[in-house]
């Protein structure tokens, strides 16, 4: 008979159609079902009917791919509750998804700190490849992850992140401190590929290289990218990368040392425990070869950057320029020293000469008197700081030489601190040159002034007497001692000249005599003229000396201190000359000579501190307050003395000797004193005001 | 004495050369007056003659409706499976009717089974794979 279907209400019937089938995985049954009809191919699709083992169902699945399954040691017992585990099948072939709750501590045994839970299966007929998607914890980052097998065998478990303290990681899975870049952080090289921490079990597999790692991860430094991957075996770990491209502060460029298009590569040095940089140097616009650069983190004191710059050749008049540099965002770019030796800048010696300030309307030195083979060298030490609007201070410190005809005839230090800024524009070795001889030529005024300073007749003397033509024509030797200063040699009227002191002799007047009389004649005080008399009388003793300064200077003699420290200019040995004042003066104030021979002959401590804070070209005003912190005990005389004696370019005066001893907590009365001491010259009513004057203005 | 009436005949599903018959037979009188009612269930529906699945779908469409039970909707694997008849129920009256066919095919070992392997290379095999078809 046919089958007809009709109903008695004669509507039409309607049907519903359905497709089922069973799959039956790790000794579970999945029951599948696809209702029918549908438009884009049927679906079937259904769940685990009981619990079932995660090794059972990855067990049987791999099975269904003729591979063994293989799991570490450590993996846990997983079960994927009844109704968790989902098989679908469709047009575009199986799929199984489901979650199997549980967790795995330290995979491996080797990805330390790292939790793994929910085990996301997600295995499709169309690629094959049984991989899990898990929910992570590392510390409080909670990243994704996944686990891949290669034939039945787990190989990979891997997580990603978007960012993660690289401290964070060396301290929870390897047990390892790297100091300062602990604070790193490493961040996602890409948007598109995030940080991946993982562990491969065996050779590369599937993009993951062999052992643990964290890759695709970029760090900052000094505001320049690289891109780095930490890597660790045998309890050692590795942290090498590479910059994406030069690190360019401007002034200073770190190149790859093998000049390649990319930035410096870079590793760990474990010992100095920053990065070390492996980079060609680009200082100023110039190639100055490779050099290891260390490189930190930003941190509150440390630097970001520090290497050493070490030319192997000269650059311009810059001796194979070698200095160490440090930098920060912070602090910006600072070189302690650079020494730059035997700077080559010739000055004009006539035309400084004749800026010298005068007293009185004196005429110009011309370039004839002046010999024609002087030059000029500096002995230079720069610090480099970072300075306004991008530009780089120097600060210049050092010494000068003069010579003539290649012989050095005179050298001292350069007024203190020359500075020079160089712009962003200027960052090159030729406008360096040029501004350290616009500070040095700006300070060369001074430099001259003080170098024909009568207060030092025996620099003047050895200055004039190289610089000038010799024999001094007289018409020289009057602008000499028009402006005041001192010159030795045959200076008509102003030396011991021989044949004079023939006919003096002759005369029944020593020489030694008429020489005082002339250095007094000229303003000189006792203790300027003594080391002139010494030098041109050398057979002098002690005594002889101190009778000669008591008849020619008997204003600044007048105490055991002023004596003693004449005889200290002259070069007199100490103990000598104490023996010869006691003998020639035995009715010395025993508490006055005490106090002299502290003054002039101070313990070797004192001349210690006095050499360390010399070296530390110290202000005088400095020296004063670190003199007084280190021997509270010293007088205001005292320490006036050593600041007139050792620190004379900041303390060339009463006025400028009692600022500073006022700066170190002296009170007026003691300022006073020192002055009376120091200075025999001034009458008491200029004691009185240049004291007064020492007080003025503020505390 | 009590004599009982049988009504006995075949369900024809297919057509030409190509069809299921199905013995059916109805007890008289009905329990309920004026509807006979059919119950079939195959003892060893593999062992039963085979309808391709298309011819299948064929006869649904012209006896129970378009779109019921449409052979595209199959993934592709499945539109070359063969159907064998499980069960039926059918009511005279119209308004009840329900049947279920294995899907399967002949194996290596020359039996049919009710056996799918949806994706061709892949060792899924689902079981028992049945179309359900209801009335509404």
């Amino acid at each position: 008979m046919l089958l007809s279907i009709s109903n008695k209400s004669s509507s039409i019937p309607s049907f519903v159609s359905r497709l089922r089938g069973t799959v039956r995985l790790g000794a579970a049954e999945f029951n599948l079902k696809a209702d029918l009809p549908v438009h884009e191919g049927a679906a079937l699709s259904g769940a685990n009917s009981s619990p079932l083992s995660f090794k059972h169902a990855i067990s049987d699945l791999v099975e269904l791919t003729d591979f063994s399954p293989q799991l570490p040691g450590d993996f846990p017992d997983l079960f994927f509750e009844e109704d968790t585990l989902r098989i679908t099948v469709s047009p575009g072939g199986a799929l199984l998804s489901g979650t199997a709750a549980g967790e795995w501590k330290n995979p491996f045994g080797v990805l330390k700190g790292l939790t793994l839970r929910n085990f996301q299966l997600n295995y499709s007929s169309a690629n094959r490849t049984l991989g899990l998607a898990v929910d992570a914890e590392f510390g409080s980052a909670r990243p994704k992850g996944r686990l891949l097998f290669d034939r039945g065998k787990l190989r990979i478990v891997a997580v990603t992140l978007d960012e993660i303290n690289l401290g964070s990681i060396l301290a929870k899975s390897l047990g390892i401190v790297w100091g300062p870049l602990n604070a790193l952080i490493l961040r996602v090289r890409d948007p598109a590929e995030p940080i991946r921490f993982y562990y491969c079990d065996g050779p590369a597999y599937a993009g993951y290289e062999e052992g643990f790692r964290v890759d695709q991860a970029a760090i900052e430094i000094a505001g320049h990218r690289a891109e780095v991957a930490l890597s660790a075996a045998g309890g050692t770990a590795t942290l090498a990368g590479r910059f994406l491209s030069d690190i360019d502060l401007g002034f200073l460029r770190l190149s790859a040392a093998d000049d390649s298009r990319m930035g410096p590569a870079l590793s760990v040095d474990e010992a100095e425990r920053a990065l070390r940089l492996d980079a060609g140097i680009t200082f100023l616009g110039e190639r100055l070869g490779t050099s290891t650069v260390a490189a930190r983190p930003p941190s509150a004191n440390g630097y970001e950057l520090r290497g050493e710059i070490r030319a192997t050749t000269d650059v311009l008049v810059f001796k194979t320029p070698d200095f160490i540099f440090t930098w920060s965002k912070a602090k910006g770019f600072h070189v302690d020293t650079w020494a730059m030796p035997d700077f080559p800048f010739d000055l004009s010696f006539v035309e400084l000469l004749n800026k010298v300030p005068m007293r009185s309307a004196c005429g110009p030195f011309s370039s004839e008197m002046v010999k024609q083979s002087i030059h000029t060298r500096f002995d230079l030490k720069a610090r480099i700081d970072s300075g306004p609007e991008s530009a780089l201070r120097f600060t210049l410190n050092g010494r000068y030489r003069i010579f003539v005809d290649q012989d050095e005839v005179v050298s001292g230090q350069l007024p203190p601190n020359l500075t020079l800024l160089l712009k962003p524009d200027e960052f090159n070795f030729t406008a360096l040159a040029n501004g350290i001889r616009d500070a040095i030529h700006g300070s060369a005024t001074a430099l001259v002034q003080q170098l024909v300073d009568p207060t030092f007749p025996e620099r003047s003397t050895q200055f004039l007497g190289a610089l000038l033509v010799q024999p001094l024509p007289e018409e020289v030797a009057n602008l000499i001692r028009c402006r005041g200063w001192s010159v030795a040699g045959p200076v008509p009227t102003s030396g011991p000249d021989p044949a004079a002191s023939a006919t003096s002799e002759r005369e029944g007047e020593a020489t030694p005599d008429r020489y005082a009389r002339e250095l007094r004649r000229r303003g000189m005080t006792a203790q300027q003229a003594a080391s002139l008399i010494a030098g041109v009388y050398p057979a002098l003793g002690p005594a002889d000396l101190i009778s000669l300064l008591r008849r020619h200077y008997p204003e600044t003699v007048g105490t055991p201190l002023l004596m003693l420290w004449a005889l200290d200019r002259a070069g007199v040995p100490r103990e000598s000359a104490a023996q010869a004042f006691l003998t020639r003066t035995p009715d010395v104030k025993d508490a006055a000579f005490s106090a002299a021979v502290k003054t002039v002959d101070p313990h070797p401590r004192v001349e210690q501190t006095v050499k360390h804070l010399q070296r530390l070209q110290t202000s005088g005003l400095q020296a004063a307050r670190q003199l007084k912190a280190a021997f509270p005990t010293f007088s205001a005389t005292q320490i006036g003395y050593l600041l007139l004696v050792h620190f004379s370019q900041t303390v060339p005066d009463a006025r400028a000797m009692g600022t500073a001893l006022r700066g170190m907590g002296a009170n007026y009365r003691q300022v006073r004193t020192a002055i009376y001491d120091l200075f025999p010259v001034l009458s008491p009513a200029e004691v009185e005001a240049v004291a007064r004057s020492c007080f003025q203005g503020g505390p | 004495m009590q004599y009982n009436a049988m009504v006995r005949g075949q369900i024809v599903i297919g057509s030409g050369e190509e069809k299921l018959s199905i013995p059916v037979s109805m007890k008289l009188p009905p329990d309920q007056p004026g509807s006979l009612v059919v119950d079939y269930t195959a003892d060893k529906p593999e062992d039963a003659t085979h309808l391709e699945v298309g011819k299948f779908a064929d006869w649904v469409e012209q006896n129970l409706g378009p779109g019921v039970f449409d052979k595209t909707a199959l993934p592709q694997s499945a539109q070359n499976l063969e159907v064998a008849l499980k069960t039926l129920h059918l009511e005279t009256t119209g308004t009840n009717f329900e049947m279920a066919v294995l899907l399967g095919s002949k194996g290596a070992d020359n039996t049919w089974k009710a056996e799918w392997k949806p994706v061709s290379g892949f060792p899924l095999t689902l079981v028992d794979v049945t179309v359900d078809i209801k009335q509404v």
